[in-house]
């Protein structure tokens, strides 16, 4: 079984959008959508939720009013400013960190199990998929990623599945990481553009501290020809095989807009780009799965 | 009990083991394989960690051990580790364990 993560270092570079295109060309796979803080993957593939459960992943402090004393010391020591002049706990500003548990001296303070979101196994038009909502404002995201990771191997191994695709999150933090360690191959979609480029390198160190093998899609590469060639040139000092460029292409939104990817709507620029970008991937996989 | 039992025991108590990382059992994380039970009481199984650098590794797998022995049939327990760098080191520490709860009921 192979794990294949899509991330993009800088957000808005068309990772789902890529990702989906992959899971419509793809044979026999299983779906996760790890881009838990603002996961969007279902918006393309209309899953049909099948089984649903809560996420618990973060601690909440709870003030017992009958025994606070309203000394103070827990507002003042709190770095979140979570703790109301009422001394109640704000929610969305509390971290769960477990200062103001401690520092009571009326031992007024629980810290409780939140709520952070939901997960869920579905089924969707290309295959089974795995994800999740992280509540707004909520922590631990890069919990909920190995879980959905972890379901979505399950899952593979219960129906025989020899892919598992990933959509990761953006950035090079903690979802990130958790989305990319103890996988097989990581593809960083990038953009022309100057913090497209400088995320990308990000991206990269973090894939190579983790020594996983990687590769890199432009997209809308011919935005701006010059930064495509300051990526180019930036992966083959890195070592990092450059899959494809995809052409700016208003058949991408056009097809977003239906909910549909591009590859599903017949020929255009970016579905031949994303198809070629596939066969080569999937040539890389095939020879990494033979070292 | 017999085997058909304490297999079903056995299972029963590693679903109380939880990774702290997802909440979730390890057997429903599918870390565990190979579950194979004697009728003297000896129980072997596969722990597969979520990834070879995990780091609970070395913590579960404790707890894994822990949960099995207490299961009432269990005569002694074998754990195998795959999927994982440290695995030798971790099935010498979960063997050393054993050694130590003996000398302290002998």
């Amino acid at each position: 079984m192979k794990e294949l993560v899509i991330i993009s270092g800088k957000g808005g570079t068309g990772k789902t959008t890529v990702t989906a295109c992959f899971a419509y060309l793809a044979k026999d796979k299983v779906l996760a959508d790890c881009d838990v803080d603002a996961a969007d993957l279902h918006i393309l593939v209309h899953p049909k939720i099948l089984h649903e459960e809560e996420f618990r992943g973060g601690l909440k402090a709870v003030i017992d009013s009958d025994k606070c004393v309203k000394c103070g010391t827990c507002r003042e020591i709190c770095r979140f400013g979570a703790i109301s002049e009422g001394f109640t706990v704000t929610q969305l500003s509390c971290e769960g960190c477990g200062v103001c548990f401690h520092v009571c001296p009326e031992q007024a303070i629980s810290l409780e199990q939140a709520l952070n979101g939901r997960w869920f196994v579905s089924v969707s038009r290309f295959g089974p998929l795995v994800h999740a909502a992280l509540f707004p404002g909520e922590e631990n995201s890069g919990k909920l990623v190995a879980l959905v990771r972890n379901q979505a191997k399950v899952l593979a191994r219960q129906q025989d599945k020899p892919l598992i695709l990933v959509d990761g999150a953006p950035g090079v933090g903690c979802p990130v990481i958790s989305s990319v360690t103890g996988s097989d191959h990581v593809v960083i979609v990038t953009e022309p553009t100057l913090s497209g480029l400088h995320d990308m390198d990000r991206a990269m160190q973090l894939v190579k501290g983790f020594r996983i093998p990687a590769s890199v899609i432009i997209n809308k590469w011919d935005i701006n020809a010059e930064i495509t060639q300051q990526i180019e040139e930036l992966a083959a000092r890195s070592g990092v095989k450059v899959l494809g460029r995809i052409p700016y292409d208003p058949q991408v939104i056009a097809a977003l807009v239906q909910r549909r990817c591009v590859v599903e709507n017949g020929p255009s620029p970016a579905a031949t780009g994303i198809r070629e970008i596939w066969q080569n991937l999937e040539t890389d996989l095939s020879m990494e799965a033979g070292q | 009990m017999n085997v058909v039992s304490l297999e079903e025991e056995v299972r029963l108590a590693l679903q109380k083991v939880i990774d702290p990382e997802t909440s979730l059992s390890v057997m429903r994380m599918d870390l565990i394989h190979n579950i194979e039970v004697t009728p003297d009481g000896s129980v072997s199984l596969v722990f597969r960690p979520s990834s070879p650098m995990c780091p609970m590794a070395y913590s579960l797998g404790n707890s894994i051990k822990k949960a099995v022995e207490s299961v009432r049939g269990t005569s002694s327990v074998e754990i195998h580790v795959e999927n994982f760098n440290g695995a030798a080191h971790l099935e010498s520490l979960l063997r050393s364990c054993e050694r130590a709860d003996r000398k302290r009921e002998d």
